[in-house]
């Protein structure tokens, strides 16, 4: 029978040797080391250099550590290669550009790694065992702080936890063992969404709807935006203090009566949760995705974006009764969307700040609509002689759809300016997102 | 190491029996064939879930990716931190810290350099799945899933937090010594230099052991986490949580005929909706709760390890979160004894080289033309 390749290249008897291989690798890692000299030009080089002088290095450890024995000569020798391979590490943090931070903080953590196997492998067995089961205790705590740091409703998280959490933040982040496991607790919610109103220099508008099923055809890709538009939607239920409340109440009152755009009735939503403040985290996101969907739908030259209204909407889920009707499930009162201000192409909000006159007189053009809820609902076709009722038959009703009306506002435009309604500037129709019949 | 560790060093009777029993429990080697058979599917779920990001990969790792270059900046060097006060009076202090996050694609930005190393992470990933090369490939193949996770901090859901978990104890644990290549070069080598003489039968492991030990342990924590903060909730309480899940439009396949018209026809008969819907509560909660009590002994062990099964297969089903729910089943083959996962292994083995000899055979009429050609 003819030998296969390795034996034909290398002769039967070879194995690569630990100590051979690590050799090479440190090689290797120091002709990283070198590479830095010659400048960025050779950047890549220097990074291909680095991973694979460190791959060989992990190699030889692989290698020692599979065949060593427990003696204490052995374990010596060990541990002289573990040495050796966070010296390895070193010289890759050393080659690394300062830039590149957070490899250099991995590179940190392997040579700290390397030097704690040090100190493992020296140890005789029965010791060993018992600090490698410290360390699995430690690991287990580090899960049981990560979930037990989340606030339960209505309460803060255990001081212990919160404190725990301060020690083993470095761990879990680095690790991503972070994740509470409050897996749908305490009860399943209403997915976040966010639309996206693009409005270009000639007038013209745009419709993205983050996620749109019929765009990810991937179902993995489609949870991912899920989870994009959950990060852009953390909201504070908290009605600010009163002063502030006020004056948010009146101007949201008075902008809505010039615009036609109300508050929800009280069966509909309550007014004091008709305004949700959007937290400072969620907010930064949504700039970066802002940012993100006009370089998508950046335009032309001559045409580019005028403005991006951004809206975040909960699609509630129907309840058993109205599915056993066969009411729709993309009705457009399901979805509650709140207004979450007009950004430009970078990212950076419009109409942040109430304007002057050239007279100094104030202009009241400071967004009135932020963060307050668009109603969607229907109504009575005959509000008078025939109010709303729950069981009214769809031919008694009509949709009051603030959702569209305010995406075609001009906010610094004055009412009677406003352009015309446009039909086709709408959400609810733009794409044939459809379910069943 | 993956040298025997003689466990009759801290067996000895001086050693008081907890910490015999702590030490049994976690380093006594086990048959590895289990782990072997662990990677194969986590790799191959790895893999699938790391070939998706091609799909939009520059919206995930480029440089103007949903969290962009500023947003990454904030989240890696801003990003705050609370710290609760010692005593009473003090408020609650928060500082920009930032988070520690790393990524090489928060640093590689050409998108030549992006497409390069997601194609090497994808090759890493392939030969951690076929067991090449295993102990340095498991770390490699935690590296590069980790280069996702780290950078694509919003983008992430449980099936990225259970990749990770396993990834990293079958990094731990010795998962390439059954079923993958490397096992078949060692045999292979085993007979050239041995012959006939050679030792073949497949070594016990203890790091095996550990790393089933560990995931096992962290199986039953999310369970019990998840379990009990379900227990925080209403809808849990009042039975309505499972149809909340089942009639969510974004992750429900509510889009699938067969499956709106099943939701219908159990909305038209509240009496069968609530007793559904209540014994779906009830046996998660069940499954979740008692799970991490339950799961130990030898008795309860098949049943609780077959409503896990069933509890996942229905997230699968309903809430499209498919890769997640095999990620976990693949999870809950640690509690499979190794014993019973080598018959298993077996026979399955058994039935592919069965399936594989009947397909690759010649035809009937063919072996025919063989044995005459033969004969003559």
């Amino acid at each position: 029978m003819a030998a296969d390749p390795v034996t034909r290249y290398f002769g039967s008897g070879w194995r690569p040797r630990p100590w051979t291989v690590l050799l090479i690798g440190v090689g290797i890692t120091f002709l990283g080391l070198l590479l830095r000299l010659a400048g960025d030009a050779v950047a890549p080089l220097r990074v291909i250099a680095l991973f694979a002088g460190l791959i060989t290095v992990g190699s030889a450890v692989s290698l020692r550590l599979r065949t060593a024995g427990q003696q204490f000569e052995e374990r010596m020798e060990s541990a002289g290669v573990l040495a050796i391979a966070a010296f390895a590490a070193l010289l890759a943090y050393w080659a690394t550009d300062t830039a590149w931070d957070s490899m250099t903080m991995a590179l940190v953590v392997l040579i700290v790694a390397a030097l704690a196997g040090v100190v493992l492998v020296l140890l005789p067995t029965a010791i060993r065992m018992m600090a490698v089961g410290v360390l699995v205790l430690v690991h287990f705590g580090g899960m049981i702080t990560a979930a037990t740091t989340i606030d339960p409703p209505g309460a803060s998280a255990p001081w212990v936890s919160l404190k725990a959490w301060l020690w083993y933040r470095p761990y879990l982040q680095f690790m991503y063992l972070n994740n509470a496991y409050h897996f749908y607790s305490p009860e399943p919610g209403p997915p976040a969404l966010i639309w996206f109103h693009i409005k270009y220099k000639d007038g013209k508008v745009k419709w993205v709807k983050v996620p749109h099923r019929d765009d990810d055809p991937v179902p993995i890709h489609h949870t991912r935006l899920l989870s994009v538009t959950e990060s852009a939607a953390m909201a504070s239920m908290q009605q600010p203090p009163p002063p502030v409340w006020g004056d948010l109440i009146t101007r949201r009152t008075r902008s809505g009566d010039a615009f036609d755009i109300p508050l929800a009735p009280p069966n509909v939503m309550p007014v004091q949760v008709q305004y949700q403040e959007t937290q400072d985290y969620s907010l930064r996101m949504q700039q970066s995705y802002v940012r993100h969907i006009a370089i998508l739908n950046a335009g032309t030259a001559n045409n580019p974006i005028a403005g991006i209204k951004v809206y975040r909407l909960r699609h509630t889920i129907m309840g058993p009764q109205a599915m056993a009707e066969g009411r729709n499930l993309l009705d457009p009162t399901l979805f509650a969307a709140f207004y979450q201000g007009e950004y430009d192409k970078d990212g950076n909000l419009l109409h942040v700040k109430d304007v002057k006159d050239a007279d100094g007189i104030q202009v009241d053009v400071k967004d009135p609509f932020r963060f307050w809820y668009m109603p969607i609902y229907y109504e009575s076709k005959d509000q008078i002689n025939n109010p709303y009722r729950p069981d009214m038959r769809p031919d008694e009703l009509q949709l009051v759809d603030c959702l569209t009306r305010h995406a075609q506002l001009d906010i610094l435009k004055a009412p009677s300016q406003q352009p015309p309604p446009d039909p086709n500037d709408s959400p609810w129709e733009d794409r044939a997102e459809k379910p069943q019949p | 190491m993956t040298t025997p560790l003689d466990l009759a060093d801290a067996d000895d009777a001086t050693a008081p029996a907890w910490l015999r029993a702590c030490f049994r429990f976690l380093f006594a080697a086990v048959d590895p064939t289990g782990l072997g058979f662990m990677r194969i599917c986590c790799g191959l779920l790895v893999f699938y879930n790391t070939l998706v990001y091609s799909y939009d990969l520059m919206s995930y790792v480029g440089p103007n990716s949903w969290l962009d270059v500023p947003t990454q900046n904030y989240l890696r060097k801003e990003y705050p931190v609370v710290y609760p006060p010692d005593n009473w009076s003090d408020p609650v202090r928060v500082e920009k810290e930032g988070s520690f996050l790393w990524s090489i694609f928060y640093h590689v930005r050409d998108p030549f350099w992006v497409v390069a190393i997601h194609v090497s992470i994808l090759i890493v990933l392939l030969l951690f799945t076929a067991g090449l090369w295993t102990r340095v490939t498991s770390v490699l193949a935690w590296i590069g899933a980790m280069q996702y996770v780290e950078r694509v901090q919003t983008q992430l859901f449980g099936q990225d937090t259970m990749l990770i978990i396993l990834l990293l104890y079958l990094m731990i644990g010795n998962s390439g010594a059954a079923l993958s290549v490397d096992r078949w070069l060692e045999l292979r080598r085993e007979r050239r230099e041995q012959g006939r003489r050679a030792n073949l039968t497949l070594k016990p492991s203890w790091s095996a052991n550990l790393a089933l030990r560990l995931v096992q342990v962290h199986f039953a924590i999310i369970y019990l986490v998840s379990g009990s903060s379900k227990l925080l909730g209403a809808a849990w309480w009042n039975g309505t949580a499972l149809w909340l899940c089942l009639a969510n439009y974004n992750f429900a396949p509510m889009r699938v005929g067969l499956y709106d018209q099943a939701l219908i026809f159990l909305c038209n008969y509240r009496p069968l909706w609530e007793i559904c819907l209540t014994s779906g509560v009830v046996f998660t909660l069940f499954t979740e709760i008692g799970f991490p009590f339950l799961v130990w002994g030898r008795q309860l062990r098949p049943f609780m390890v077959t409503c896990s099964i069933l509890l996942h297969l229905g997230i699968g089903l309903v809430m499209g979160l498919t890769v997640f729910s095999l990620l976990m089943l693949t999870m809950g083959l640690a509690f499979v004894p190794p014993d019973v996962m080598r018959v298993f292994v077996d026979d399955l083995l058994g039935k592919l080289r069965g399936w594989f000899q009947a397909k690759t055979a010649p035809p009937a009429a063919a072996r025919k033309d063989e044995l005459v050609l033969s004969r003559t």
